[in-house]
């Protein structure tokens, strides 16, 4: 189990970021990604793994009109 | 899975051509005729001047009554307790009024005032007015902002603010030269109402040549403004390669309604030319600077991040629809499976591309779109091929998905009729949402609604609606009297249950709500019914902070979001900058900052660009202070006009949470999870009626304990009014303002 | 179209020569002693690489202006003009090359209009007044 934006997740085997995204439809194009404390840039989203137990966070800034 | 759009190809293969963007149905009036008929009421000469580190230091007053014109002072306590803008708008209102002002008497006033940043051509966003009058829909102060080249061209005709009060008898313009420094007032008989044509001409009328059109602005309403309590105002300039006028509009509140019922048919700029220091900063070379800074964020990151400049804010469609935040069918859900027919690609397809579509000079950001090419199915230009601004993120939520209506080209046309005809696209959206639901819900039908057929989509019942509001026919007159009326109105025929009614018209204070869900955000929901003027988006924005990231978890936390961003935004108001620079694009290491969501590099830019306009130097601190003044000073003023109490910040239950069962259904698991968690009870055990009553009851509750935190965290008393002890510490203790409130603070 | 070409083998990057075609440039078209203030730049930057900065009239510039100023005359080449401009420096700001250039000094902003000053005095004879293909404009 993994927790996103404090709400718990299901953990699976080599889940990545992207895949995160993908499943809670975070299609927001300005997001900050934190995986613990480490921060995780758009080009990494479909490298980086999530190990089971993290805490990430998906930061969405403003927008809108 | 498939290709989502496949359906689409064929729009798209039609669309991909492009748009020669001069293509349009000419204008075959002869404005010779027109102006021949013009009769000068008043004129009258001042002496033009540029502004001096942002003030001229000196307003227009025009009185359409009297034709009295006179120049009204800007003192230092008003640049130094309002600023500027909407803060110089309400302080002009509040001396012509009294707490028995109506909207249509004579001494209501409408004020339009750009800032001092007002006119920079080097930071993107800094030509927008704020108009201020007493509302016919709110019956308190609106404040609308809006772009086009009116306000920087009032400001470089040496004013900082123009102020009209009185009712003419006769239908007038009023045409202020920059140039030549005259005023006047003229009769004028045969001009037409609608705005697409009406500033076109007199775009024509009094420039002196093809190259002086940049250098007029018309403001103006349309036919609507004459016939509902809806209308807008539009703001003008002329877009040099279209060889077009283009619209900006000052929507909510229906401050059109009041210039046309003061008889005015348009108000008309002609500013000098405009140089990039004609507005005379102390510091010109910082403006430069953090400018050019801008343009090349814009540049290098918009096409990754809002994709601003091709899309403008529609570019949010689906991704509200992909958060549950899209309204749909009168904010019952937020998603529908059509809306990738009315999504960002659409728009970036049928606006046309290659070309500059900022409302103001310097303006990169650029998100005033123009749609090329759109040949009119109904109405009384049916055939006429036209330019359409927009449709921003909020005629496309409003007009389209809120009524259910999924095509392209009909949010299109719906989107020109409201601009021409001055109707507020998100006022008109919320309406139509809501006649639609009476309409599903059998509280209207064929023939209360005089034939028309409101069913969800039905895009051209929508059109005949709008048609018939605009000429004063028909079920169009019940419409245009807005979400508030309407339930009244309803419920004195007894057409349905007024608690229904009181629960699925999204108004607050009178004004209709914008076009985004906030039945899962508590902290928008208050960002909505606990603004100012009424439930829009331009005080706060919150959603994504308080329901995706869950960084308002508690009372406290929400009311701290609802203290900040409220007074954060109010200072592009004071001041004139419009607010999508600072949040549609972030700052490549922007995730480096604290506190990233306030975008500390754009609040330093704006901090630093305040300074060199007025060669002075102001902290975060003293940004919200100026803010904070004019809010508080705007909640008395709306106690002093009857309303700014607890009781009128009270929210309809359609933006809080699910009024009916479908709406239940369509997000139960999402309900029963927070009828276990936050409620404790057993959502197995209970009928659907006892978990749609249990989540009421629930989110009431919270409702109100938010009420009172933000209160608090405002320095208001329970019952929403500023104390004696905030108004002092903000220096607003002026005897008018404390005899406003002396009589509820000795009440508690 | 016609652009300024600059031969960067001939040239050397100005290592061994005095930057003339910059120093021609400030002083005949900006009457300015500083070849800083030069519409073009020959460049050896400190990582070693080099660098010839010089528009070559792509005509980004003209899309994004907002007050039609910017544009190209019958030879192609992007022209300012001055009267129109309003001074919001999107064109500094969208120049991908960097070679819209200001000054503290002056309200409009500059850029290479191919006249072909530098020319005549680069001692090594390379730049050129080239004929380029012209490019269709950009969505930006």
């Amino acid at each position: 189990m993994i927790k996103v934006n404090d709400d718990p997740m299901e953990w699976r085997d080599g889940m990545t970021i992207q895949d995160i995204l993908d499943a809670k439809k975070y299609k927001f194009p300005m997001l900050i990604v934190t995986l613990g404390e480490e921060h995780i840039s758009k080009e990494h989203y479909s490298a980086a793994k999530v190990p089971d137990g993290a805490i990430v966070k998906v930061i969405h800034l403003l927008s809108g009109g | 899975m498939g290709n989502p759009y496949a359906g689409l190809t064929d729009y798209l293969a039609f669309h991909r051509v492009e748009t020669n963007y001069r293509h349009r149905t000419e204008c075959d009036t002869d404005v010779a005729k027109l102006r021949a008929a013009h009769r000068l009421l008043k004129e009258t000469t001042f002496t033009p001047k540029l502004p001096e580190r942002g003030y001229c230091h000196r307003g227009m007053y025009i009185n359409v009554s009297t034709l009295e014109i006179k120049e009204q002072p800007v003192t230092q306590t008003m640049k130094d307790i309002f600023i500027g803008g909407r803060g110089f708008g309400l302080w002009q209102l509040w001396h012509a009024v009294t707490p028995k002002t109506r909207w249509c008497d004579p001494e209501n006033e409408i004020i339009i005032s750009p800032g001092p940043m007002s006119g920079i051509t080097q930071y993107p966003g800094s030509g927008k007015s704020i108009v201020v009058t007493i509302s016919p829909q709110t019956e308190i102060p609106i404040d609308s902002n809006v772009g086009g080249y009116f306000g920087p061209l009032l400001k470089f005709s040496g004013y900082d603010f123009l102020e009209i009060q009185g009712k003419s008898e006769k239908d007038i313009l009023i045409f202020i030269d920059g140039q030549n420094g005259t005023v006047s007032i003229e009769e004028c008989p045969l001009e037409p109402l609608d705005s697409h044509i009406l500033a076109e001409l007199l775009t024509e009328m009094y420039a002196e040549n093809e190259a002086d059109k940049v250098n007029i602005s018309v403001v103006s309403a349309g036919s609507a403004a004459d016939n509902s309590l809806i209308g807008m105002l539009n703001f003008s300039w002329f877009d040099k390669r279209r060889g077009c006028i283009r619209l900006k509009q000052a929507g909510r509140g229906g401050i059109g309604t009041v210039l046309r019922n003061k008889r005015i048919k348009a108000i008309v700029i002609r500013g000098p030319v405009v140089k990039g220091d004609s507005n005379h900063p102390a510091d010109f070379e910082t403006i430069a600077k953090t400018g050019i800074k801008l343009h090349r964020e814009l540049r290098e990151l918009d096409p990754s991040q809002c994709v601003m400049r091709r899309n403008g804010t529609a570019h949010i469609v689906e991704i509200m629809d992909a958060y549950d935040l899209l309204p749909v069918m009168n904010f019952q859900y937020g998603s529908h499976p059509e809306t990738h027919k009315i999504a960002s690609y659409i728009w970036d397809m049928r606006c046309t591309q290659r070309t500059n579509d900022g409302c103001w000079y310097g303006c990169s950001m650029a998100c005033a779109k123009g749609a090329d090419g759109l040949t009119l199915r109904t109405g009384p230009y049916k055939g006429h091929v036209v330019t359409v601004d927009g449709p921003e993120y909020e005629n496309v939520g409003g007009l389209g998905s809120n009524a259910g209506i999924f095509d392209a080209e009909a949010i299109l046309e719906l989107n020109f009729y409201c601009d021409t005809y001055g109707i507020c696209t998100i006022t008109w959206g919320t309406i139509c949402a809501f006649v639609m639901e009476c309409y599903q819900r059998g509280i209207l039908n064929k023939e209360r609604t005089d034939g028309l057929e409101l069913n969800w989509g039905n895009w051209e019942a929508d059109l005949e609606l709008m048609h018939q509001m605009a000429h004063g026919e028909g079920f169009g007159r019940i419409v245009g009297l807005g979400v508030h009326k309407m339930k009244q109105f309803f419920a004195d025929r007894g057409w349905g249950d007024p608690a229904l009614l009181e629960d699925i018209g999204m108004e607050n204070k009178g004004l209709e709500y914008s076009q985004y869900l906030s039945k899962e955000s508590l902290a928008q929901q208050g960002g909505y019914a606990m603004t100012n003027k009424g439930p829009q988006h331009d005080e706060a924005w919150l959603i994504f902070m308080d329901m995706v990231n869950k960084q308002l978890p508690t009372f406290e936390d929400k009311a701290e979001a609802l203290y900040y961003f409220p007074l954060w935004r109010t200072w592009f108001g004071l001041n004139g900058w419009c607010k999508l620079p600072w949040n549609d694009v972030s700052p490549k290491d922007n995730h480096l900052r604290h506190e990233p969501h306030k975008i500390p590099e754009h609040v330093e830019n704006y901090l630093a660009m305040h300074g060199a306009m007025l060669g002075t130097n102001i902290t975060v601190e003293d940004m919200l202070n100026q803010s904070a003044r004019v809010y508080n000073f705007q909640r008395i003023f709306n106690i002093r006009m009857g309303k700014g109490l607890r009781i009128h910040d009270k929210a309809p239950y359609r933006s809080m949470g699910p009024v009916s069962n479908e709406e239940y259904t369509s997000r139960e698991e999402r309900y029963d999870q927070q009828i276990i968690d936050e409620m404790g009870l057993e959502p197995a055990k209970m009928t659907l009626e006892e978990k749609v009553a249990a989540h009421r009851a629930w989110r009431t509750d919270r409702y109100e304990k938010l009420t009172d935190a933000v209160y608090k965290r405002r320095g208001w008393t329970p019952n929403g009014v500023p104390t004696y002890e905030r108004i002092k510490e903000l220096g607003i203790d002026f005897p008018e303002v404390l005899e406003v409130v002396e009589p509820l603070l000795s009440q508690t | 179209m016609k652009t300024l070409k600059i031969d960067v083998d001939k040239c050397n990057y100005g290592r061994d020569c005095g930057h003339e075609c910059e120093s021609a440039c400030a002083s005949k078209v900006f009457k300015h002693n500083d070849p800083l203030r030069a519409a073009l730049h020959i460049r050896l930057l400190e990582n070693g690489e080099c660098r010839a900065i010089v528009c070559d009239q792509c005509g980004d510039c003209v899309v994004v202006c907002p007050a039609d100023a910017l544009k190209r005359n019958k030879k192609g080449i992007v022209l300012l003009d001055k009267k129109l401009c309003v001074g919001c420096y999107t064109c500094v700001g969208f120049c991908e090359k960097n070679v819209f250039e200001r000054n503290p000094e002056w309200l409009e902003p500059y850029k290479c209009i191919a006249c072909g000053i530098c020319l005549k005095a680069c001692p090594k004879a390379a730049l050129e007044i080239a004929e380029v293909p012209a490019p269709s404009p950009r969505i930006i």
